[in-house]
C-alpha cells in the first residue's frame, strides 16, 4: 500500500501541557506528546518515501501563525511546518525546539486548520488523510456548532485521532484526580468528536505504548509473472486438450532486509560518496601483483585448472534460451513429501483480479488437490531466459479465500544425502542392538522430557488484554529486531550525535528468552531433566586431550576400536564420536580460519613445517596441541611400524624445534615429561629408542631446565644429568622436592629412574 | 558489486560458505585400479545394449578409468579444490617413486585437469593402447606395495586435506591366496592407513564365472559398517560404478556447532551441529582473464575507493558507513554496525514448543538446517537429543527456538521439526535421524494475501474433473531431488568442457525438467476437453446470474442510502456530485453560514475564483457576491 499519505500532528503547546509532570519519570505531557510524534515522524523519515507527508501544528503558543490568523477563533494557532515530506529539520523541532505557549489555543480550530491544510493539499485525490491531536484539554474549546466540520472529515475521509494526556481509560479504570471541570467537559466534547467523525480516542500513555511496539510496514504487491500461463499438458499445439490458466505470483513471504548502509569517507566533510572504482591486477605470482587495465580482460570461467576465456558467441551457448513458463509436470501425494526439501521462500499463485474464467480454473485446481490430498509438481521459468526451476504447488483452500502455494524444490545437485548414526538404534561389534548405552536416553529420561515439552507448550503461554492465555510467539508477533534497532537508532543518532548507541528496546529481548512465566513454571522439571541427563560440559582442555590420543601414535581412529580390543561400550563410543570428527572439526567459532587454510594437525612428511605453521597461528592458540602432536610424530618416527625405517634424524631435527619452542611458550615441562617418558618406554621397543636417545644425547639437547624456563622443575644439573645417564647407561635419581641439595645414586634400571623421576 | 559487508545476504552467506567449506574440507581420491589380466577380459555382464562407446563389450578395466574420468569431471564442477589421482597395479611395466614392480602411477594426487580427463578418456576408450604403454600382469606381488604408493602420496597432502580415501577398483577377491606372509603384510599395511586416516572404499567387480566374494580377504581390511558401506559391489556396470563412486563424494560437514540451550543459566545446555544438506547450486560466476600474456592468466579484481572530495585513495580505516536519514548522512564505523548486530545469544535457544500443525506451508523461507548432537563439547549430548527428538515425534510437536548462527548474523526464530530414521528394505538409511530447523518468518517477512484471492469457487462438476486428472496423474513414488538433474548447470559444464577440451559442442540439449506433453494428452487430454467445455458454460452462466445480481443490489441499495440518510441526519448539508457540501444549495437556503471555512473556500477554488479572505465573514461576503453575479446573470 503505498498510496498517497497526508499527516497532520496537532499538538497542544498550552502552560499546562509542559509545566505539570504527569508520570513518575519527570515527563511533562508535552514531552510525551513530542515523544509520540517524533516516532511516527521518524518512521516516515526512515522510509523514504515522498508521497507520506507530514505538517505539524501547534497550538496554545503566544503567536499566530496560520492561514485564518486573522479570526479570533484561530488566534494562538501556529503551523511549523506545511504539509510537505519530512526532513530531520522537522524532526529536531519536534524533538527539542516545540514553542511552549503561555496562553491557551483553541484544539477545534487547530483541527479546522488541520483539515484545511489536508483539503489544499490533497484537493480531490485520492489520500490517506490523518489528523492527530495531543492536548491534555486544559485549554478551552470554543462551544461552535461542530457539525460542518464532522461533515467535512467524515466526507474528505479524514482519521482523526484524538490522544488526551490524563484523559479517563475505560480499560484500565483510569481517572485523574481532581480534573478541572474545562478538562472534564473538553474531554467529553473531544470524545464526542472523535465519535461522530469514526475517529479514534486514546489516552496519551496508551498511545506511546502501541506506539513503541514494532510497526509491520505494508509493502505494494509485485506481480512476478505478468501476463503469464500456468498449463498443463501441449497448450500451443492441442489448446483443447491441455489446461491453461492466466496467473499472477506474487511474494507471501520474504525475508526484509535491513537498510543497507553506504560507505562513506572520513576524508570529506562535505560530500560523502565515494564511487568504488575497480582496479584488475594480474596474478603472476603471489608476491608479484601487476595492475593491468580493463580493457585486456576477457570474460573467463575456469574448468579445473584450465582457464576458458570466452567470446561472447560462447556465453550465450552456455545458458539456455528458455521462454518463461510454468507447468505443471505431474502431482504427488502429500503424504509422500518432504517439507525439508523446500529451499525457497514461499509464493501466491492467483488468477488475475476480475477474470472469471482463469478463478474457476484455478478454483478447480485448488479443490481438486485439496480433496484428493495432493500437492502439484512444477517447472517454471520465471522469465523469459531464466533458467528453469522445479517446485511444488499446495492447495490453500479456506473459503471465500483459495490460492495455491509455491516453493521452490532441489535439483539432484542442490541436494546431498548424508548419513548419520542412528538415535536409537545402537549396535555393539557383533551387530546385536543394545538396550542400554550412554547414548540412549533411559525410560526415565524420556518420560521426564515429555513432561518438560508439554511443560514448555507455547499455546496458552502468552496472555492476551483481556487476561485470557493465548499462543507466545505467533508468528505475525515476532518482529525483527535488526529492522528496528537500525531505525531507531539512525534517528537516536541524528538527533544526538554525540551519544554512544541506543541499548535495544527490551520487547525485542523478550522474544529471545524464554518467558519468565515459563521458566517459572518448569523449574523443578528442569531441576530433574538436567539431574537425569548429566550433560557434562568438556573443559576446553578436550583438545589436549585429543592430542594425547595422538601421542599414542594414533590419528582419530584407534586401532583397538578395529581390533575390538577395548570395552564395549567405550568402543560404540568412539565410534560414534569418530564419525562425528571425521565429518568435521571445523565449526564458526573459529570463524577466521576460514581465511586461510590453518594447519591443525602435524603430518609425517614436514613435521617441523606443519608444527612452526601451528605455533605461528595468531588467531588461535594452537601450541599445546602443537607440542603433543609433535611428541606423537617424533615418537612414530623413531618406533616405526613394521615394514617402514626409523628416521632418527628427522626425528632429532623435530625434537630440537620442539625444545626451543617449548622452553619459549612456556610448555617446558610437556617437553619433558615427553623426554622421559621416551625413555621409560623404550626397553619395550627393544634398542630403537635407545639408539635415538643416544643420538640426542650426542647431540647435548637435555631436559629443560628451570633456568631457561620458569615452568620446568629441573634445575640445570639435574637437566643435564639426565642426558648423561643416557650417554653412561646409568642413571642417576633427582629429587627435586630436596630443596637444591641433590643425592644421587647409581643404579642400573631405567624403570626405577622414571619412577623416581616420576614422583 | 558493492561488497559492502553489510550487504551480504544470508542466502549469499551460506552459498559463500559452502564454498568455503570446500576449500578447507578438501577430499583427495586416489584410483587404485587392478589391471590383472581378467581385468581386461569383456565380462558377461554386458546386455549388449548399445550404450558403451563403439558397441565394446563392457571391460571391467575401461569401466573402471571411465569412472575415474567421471570422477575428475565432476570434481572440477563440483568441489574444484580436491584432488584425484589414478594408480593402476598389475601393470607389465611400472612408474613410481619407490620403483615398485607392477605399480603404475598414471596421475599422482593432483587437481584433476582438462589434460588428465583427456588422458583417461583416451585410455578408457583404446586411443592410448593400454598393452604398449602398461601391459598387464598376473605375477603375484606383495599388494601392500599398493597401499604403501597411494600413502606417499596422500600422507603428504596439507592439512585442509579432510579425508583421503583410497578407491580400490578389483575383480580379485582372494589376492595372496597362497602366501599368508604378503597376505597379512597387506592387511598390516592398510591397518597403518586407518592410523593415518586415510580409509579404503573397495568397489568389486564380479567376474563372469564366479561372485566376488567380499569375506575371503578384503572383509579384513574394509571396515564394514552400516553407515559407511566402504564396500560396494558394482558388477562391472559403468553407470553403477560412477554412481556409486559419486554417492560418496558427499562427506557430511558441519556447518556450525553450537550450544542448545533447554534450560536458563546454561542449565540442560548441549551441544549440536548443524549441516546444510539441500542448498540452492548456481552457476559460478564469471571471472576475468588477462590475455596479452604469453600464458592466459587469471585477474583478480581489487576496488579501490576513492574519496569523492579530495580524490585520495581510501583505506579500510577511512570509510565508515551512512545512512541517509531526513536528507542527511547519520555515520557509523564498521565496528558500531556490528555492535548493533550483537541481539541475544549466540546459539540455540528452546523457547517451547507447539503443535506441529502450527507450523503453516507459508511460513517456509529458506531451506532448513540440519542438527545433530555433538559430544564434542558436552558429554551427554547424544543421549539428551535422542529424548527431545523421540518425544517431539511421539507428541508431535515441533520446538520454537530463538536461533543466532554467528556473531554477526541476525538473530531468527526457528521452528524444530523432528525426523525419523527412515532405511530402505536391505536397512541402509534413505534418511537420517535429527532436527530439521526451519527459520520463521518475522512479521516483518509475511505479506498479506491479495484481497482477490476471495476466488469465485469453481462448482463441483469442474472440482471434479480436476480430481480425475490429478489422479491419474499422480506420480506414485512421490518427489525426490534425485529425479532432476539442474538443466541451465548441466548446459553450461557441458559446454564449458566442450570448449576446455577442444570438443565439438553439442547442438541440442534435452531438458529433463520439461513436462511431458504426450503422455499427459494421451492421458487426460479427453478430460481437459471437457473441462474446457464446461468452464465456457460455466462462465457464460455466472456472468448472466451476475448481472441479474448487480441489477438487484443497485435496485435495493440506493433506496436504503437515501432513506438513511435523511433519517438520521436531518440537519445534514446539500451534498453536490462530487461529494462536497454544496455550498451553493446552502446558499440558495440562506443557510450559507451553516458552511465551513474549508467548505467556501473550496467551492470558491472550484468555481475558479481566487480567494483572498482569510476570516469566515469576509469569506462568507465574497461568496455572496460571487453567487449573486452569478444568479443575476
Amino acid at each position: 500500500m503505498a498510496g498517497k499519505a497526508a499527516t497532520v500532528f496537532i499538538i497542544d503547546v498550552g502552560s499546562t501541557m509542559w509545566q505539570k509532570t504527569v508520570d513518575n519519570t519527570g515527563a511533562t505531557a508535552l514531552d510525551l506528546a513530542s515523544k509520540a510524534v517524533q516516532i511516527m515522524i521518524e518512521t516516515k523519515i526512515f522510509s523514504e518515501r515522498k508521497t507520506d507527508k507530514t505538517a505539524v501544528i501547534a497550538v496554545g503558543t503566544d503567536d499566530t501563525d496560520n492561514d485564518f490568523a486573522d479570526d479570533i477563533t484561530y488566534e494562538h494557532i501556529t503551523v511549523i511546518s506545511e504539509i510537505e515530506q519530512p526532513m530531520l529539520p522537522l524532526l529536531r523541532t519536534v524533538s527539542n525546539e516545540l514553542p511552549r505557549g503561555n496562553v491557551s489555543g483553541d484544539c477545534f480550530s487547530a483541527i479546522e486548520v488541520a483539515s484545511d491544510l489536508i483539503t489544499k493539499h490533497c484537493k480531490h485525490l485520492k489520500y490517506i488523510k490523518k489528523i492527530y491531536l495531543f492536548t491534555d484539554g486544559e485549554s478551552k474549546i470554543g462551544t461552535r456548532k461542530n457539525d460542518s466540520l464532522v461533515h467535512e472529515i467524515r466526507r474528505g475521509g479524514i482519521e482523526i485521532k484524538i490522544v488526551g494526556a490524563g484523559f479517563d481509560d475505560p480499560d484500565t479504570g483510569f481517572k485523574e484526580q481532581d480534573k478541572s471541570i474545562i478538562k472534564a467537559a473538553n474531554e467529553e466534547f473531544l470524545r464526542k468528536f472523535a465519535e461522530d467523525c469514526d475517529g479514534d480516542f486514546f489516552t496519551l500513555s496508551y498511545f506511546l505504548n502501541q506506539l513503541e511496539s514494532p510497526q509491520v510496514k505494508s509493502i505494494r504487491l509485485v506481480n512476478l509473472y505478468k501476463g503469464k500461463t500456468l498449463v498443463m499438458g501441449d497448450a500451443e499445439n492441442y489448446p483443447d486438450s491441455s489446461l491453461s490458466i492466466p496467473i499472477e505470483i506474487y511474494s507471501r513471504t520474504t525475508i526484509a532486509r535491513p537498510k543497507t548502509a553506504s560507505k562513506w569517507s572520513v576524508l570529506s566533510e562535505v560530500s560523502s560518496i565515494d564511487p568504488a572504482i575497480k582496479t584488475h591486477e594480474k596474478q603472476a605470482d603471489e608476491a608479484n601483483r601487476v595492475e593491468v587495465p580493463a580493457e585486456d580482460l576477457e570474460k573467463a570461467y575456469t574448468f579445473g585448472r584450465t582457464i576458458v576465456p570466452l567470446i561472447s558467441y560462447d556465453q550465450d551457448l552456455l545458458h539456455l534460451t528458455t521462454t518463461a513458463s510454468m507447468d505443471i509436470l505431474g502431482f504427488i501425494r502429500t503424504e509422500d513429501f518432504r517439507r525439508e526439501y523446500i529451499l525457497s521462500n514461499v509464493l501466491v499463485i492467483l488468477p488475475p483480479q476480475s477474470d472469471l474464467d482463469a478463478s474457476l480454473r484455478v478454483s478447480a485446481l485448488i479443490q481438486g488437490l485439496y480433496v484428493k490430498n495432493a500437492y502439484g509438481l512444477v517447472r517454471y521459468i520465471s522469465r523469459a531466459n531464466a533458467d528453469p526451476k522445479v517446485g511444488i504447488i499446495v492447495p490453500y483452500f479456506k473459503p471465500p479465500r483459495e490460492c495455491l502455494y509455491f516453493a521452490k524444490l532441489p535439483f539432484k545437485e542442490d541436494y546431498r544425502a548424508c548419513v548419520f548414526p542412528s538415535l536409537s538404534n545402537i549396535k555393539d561389534k557383533n551387530g546385536k542392538i543394545l538396550e542400554q548405552h550412554k547414548n540412549l536416553p533411559t525410560k526415565e529420561m524420556l518420560d521426564k522430557m515429555g513432561e518438560y515439552i508439554a511443560g514448555m507448550d507455547l499455546m496458552e503461554a502468552a496472555v492476551d488484554e483481556d487476561g485470557n492465555p493465548k499462543e507466545h510467539l505467533k508468528v505475525k508477533e515476532t518482529f525483527n529486531p535488526l529492522l528496528y534497532r537500525i531505525t531507531k537508532e539512525t534517528a537516536h543518532r541524528a538527533l544526538r550525535p554525540n551519544e554512544p548507541l541506543a541499548p535495544l528496546n527490551e520487547r525485542f529481548l523478550y522474544q529471545t528468552k524464554i518467558l519468565p512465566s515459563l521458566e517459572e513454571k518448569n523449574r523443578k522439571v528442569v531441576g530433574e531433566l538436567n539431574e537425569l541427563l548429566q550433560i557434562k560440559k568438556v573443559p576446553p582442555k578436550a583438545k589436549r586431550r585429543r592430542a594425547e590420543v595422538s601421542r599414542k601414535g594414533v590419528g582419530e581412529i584407534d586401532v583397538e576400536d578395529i581390533l575390538g580390543s577395548k570395552d564395549e561400550d567405550e568402543v560404540m563410543e568412539d565410534v560414534v564420536t569418530k564419525k562425528l570428527k571425521s565429518a568435521s572439526d571445523w565449526s564458526f567459532e573459529h570463524d577466521v580460519s576460514l581465511e586461510d587454510v590453518d594447519v591443525r594437525k602435524i603430518g609425517i612428511v614436514d613435521p617441523i613445517g606443519d608444527f612452526n605453521k601451528m605455533i605461528e597461528n595468531h588467531k588461535e592458540d594452537l601450541v599445546t596441541m602443537a607440542v603433543e602432536q609433535m611428541c606423537g610424530i617424533i615418537k612414530k618416527l623413531v618406533t616405526p611400524s613394521n615394514g617402514e625405517k626409523a628416521d632418527n634424524e628427522k626425528a632429532l631435527q623435530c625434537l630440537k624445534t620442539l625444545r626451543g619452542v617449548a622452553t619459549r611458550e612456556n610448555e617446558a615441562q610437556k617437553f619433558n615429561d615427553f623426554l622421559r617418558e621416551l625413555y621409560k618406554e623404550s626397553p619395550k621397543e627393544q634398542s630403537k629408542t635407545m639408539d635415538f636417545l643416544g643420538a640426542v644425547a650426542n647431540a647435548n639437547i637435555t631436559l629443560i631446565s628451570s633456568d631457561e624456563a620458569s615452568d620446568s622443575n629441573f634445575s640445570k644439573y639435574e637437566a643435564d644429568q639426565f642426558l648423561h645417564a643416557i650417554n653412561d647407561m646409568s642413571f642417576v635419581i633427582l629429587e627435586p622436592e630436596d630443596g637444591r641439595e641433590h643425592k644421587s645414586k647409581k643404579i642400573s634400571s631405567g624403570d626405577d629412574l622414571w619412577d623416581e623421576l616420576m614422583s | 558489486m558493492d561488497n559492502n559487508e553489510f550487504e551480504e545476504e544470508e542466502y549469499e552467506e551460506a552459498q559463500e560458505f559452502v564454498t568455503k567449506i570446500n576449500s578447507t574440507n578438501r577430499d583427495a581420491v586416489f584410483f587404485a585400479i587392478d589391471c590383472s589380466e581378467s581385468m581386461l577380459k569383456p565380462d558377461s555382464f554386458d546386455i549388449g545394449n548399445g550404450e558403451s562407446e563403439n558397441n565394446d563389450p563392457n571391460i571391467p578395466l575401461r569401466s573402471a578409468i571411465r569412472a575415474a574420468s567421471e570422477v575428475c569431471l565432476r570434481k572440477i564442477i563440483d568441489r574444484s579444490q580436491d584432488y584425484v589421482g589414478v594408480l593402476l597395479y598389475h601393470t607389465r611395466k611400472h612408474k613410481n617413486k619407490s620403483d615398485t614392480n607392477h605399480i603404475y602411477v598414471f596421475h599422482d594426487v593432483d587437481f584433476p585437469d582438462v589434460n588428465r580427463i583427456r588422458e583417461l578418456n583416451e585410455l578408457a576408450s583404446a586411443e592410448i593402447d593400454f598393452n604398449e604403454h602398461f601391459g598387464s600382469s598376473d605375477e603375484e606381488f606383495p599388494l601392500a606395495n599398493v597401499f604403501m604408493a597411494c600413502r606417499d602420496s596422500l600422507a603428504q597432502l596439507s592439512a585442509s586435506f579432510k579425508t583421503k580415501r583410497i578407491f580400490v577398483i578389483t575383480d580379485q577377491d582372494q589376492p595372496h591366496k597362497n602366501n599368508p606372509f604378503l597376505r597379512s603384510a597387506a592387511i598390516t599395511r592398510t591397518h597403518d592407513l586407518a592410523e593415518i586416516d586415510i580409509e579404503i572404499n573397495l568397489f568389486s567387480i564380479n567376474r563372469p564365472d564366479k561372485p566376488f566374494n567380499f569375506n575371503a580377504f578384503w572383509s579384513e581390511i574394509i571396515c564394514q559398517d552400516d553407515l559407511k558401506k566402504n564396500h560396494i559391489n558394482t558388477s562391472g556396470d559403468i553407470e553403477v560404478l560412477v554412481e556409486r563412486v559419486m554417492a560418496k563424494e558427499s562427506p557430511r560437514r558441519s556447518m556450525f556447532s553450537l550450544p542448545f540451550r533447554m534450560g536458563p543459566n546454561d542449565v540442560l545446555t548441549f551441544g549440536v551441529k548443524g549441516y546444510v544438506l539441500c542448498i540452492e547450486r548456481r552457476k559460478p560466476l564469471h571471472q576475468w582473464a588477462y590475455m596479452k600474456a604469453e600464458e592466459i592468466k587469471l585477474a583478480s579484481s581489487q576496488a579501490t575507493y576513492i574519496c569523492a572530495d579530495t580524490a585520495q585513495r581510501l583505506l579500510t580505516s577511512d570509510i565508515k558507513y551512512s545512512y541517509s536519514f531526513g536528507g542527511e548522512k547519520i555515520v557509523y564505523t564498521a565496528d558500531e554496525l556490528h555492535e548493533l548486530r550483537k541481539i541475544g545469544e549466540m546459539g540455540i535457544t528452546l523457547l517451547g514448543f507447539k503443535p506441529y500443525s502450527r507450523f503453516k506451508f507459508h511460513y517456509h523461507l529458506e531451506h532448513p538446517y540440519f542438527i545433530y548432537p555433538d559430544e564434542e563439547k558436552y558429554e551427554g549430548s547424544t543421549r539428551t537429543f535422542a529424548a527431545l527428538h523421540q518425544k517431539m515425534l511421539e507428541m508431535e510437536k515441533i520446538a520454537i527456538c530463538q536461533v543466532r548462527l554467528r556473531k554477526t548474523s541476525v538473530p531468527r526464530i526457528a521452528a524444530l521439526v523432528a525426523q525419523k530414521e527412515e532405511l530402505d528394505e536391505y536397512g541402509a538409511q534413505i534418511h537420517p535421524p535429527g532436527i530439521q530447523m526451519y527459520y520463521l518468518p518475522y512479521a516483518e517477512d509475511l505479506r498479506p494475501l491479495p484481497e482477490w484471492s476471495e476466488l469465485t469457487s469453481a462448482p463441483s462438476d469442474l472440482a471434479q474433473i480436476a480430481e480425475e486428472v490429478i489422479n491419474t496423474l499422480t506420480i506414485k513414488s512421490g518427489f525426490s531431488p534425485e529425479k532432476f538433474k539442474n538443466p541451465a548447470l548441466k548446459r553450461f559444464y557441458d559446454v564449458l568442457q566442450c570448449i576446455a577440451l577442444d570438443k565439438e559442442l553439442p547442438e541440442t540439449y534435452t531438458d529433463t525438467t520439461a513436462p511431458k506433453v504426450n503422455a499427459i494428452r494421451k492421458r487426460v487430454g479427453k478430460k481437459f476437453i471437457e473441462f474446457n467445455k464446461r468452464i465456457l458454460s460455466t462462465t457464460s452462466e455466472i456472468k448472466a446470474n451476475r448481472q441479474d445480481l448487480v441489477y438487484e443490489v443497485k435496485s435495493t441499495r440506493t433506496p436504503r442510502k437515501a432513506t438513511t440518510g435523511a433519517a438520521s441526519r436531518p440537519k445534514a448539508k446539500p451534498v453536490s456530485e462530487d461529494g462536497s457540501v454544496d455550498v451553493e444549495a446552502l446558499w440558495k437556503d440562506g443557510r450559507a453560514e451553516k458552511a465551513t471555512i474549508v467548505d467556501i473556500k473550496a467551492y470558491l477554488t472550484k468555481i475558479g475564483h481566487t480567494v483572498t479572505a482569510k476570516r469566515k465573514a469576509e469569506l462568507l461576503e465574497e461568496l455572496d457576491s460571487v453567487l449573486k453575479q452569478k444568479y443575476s446573470d
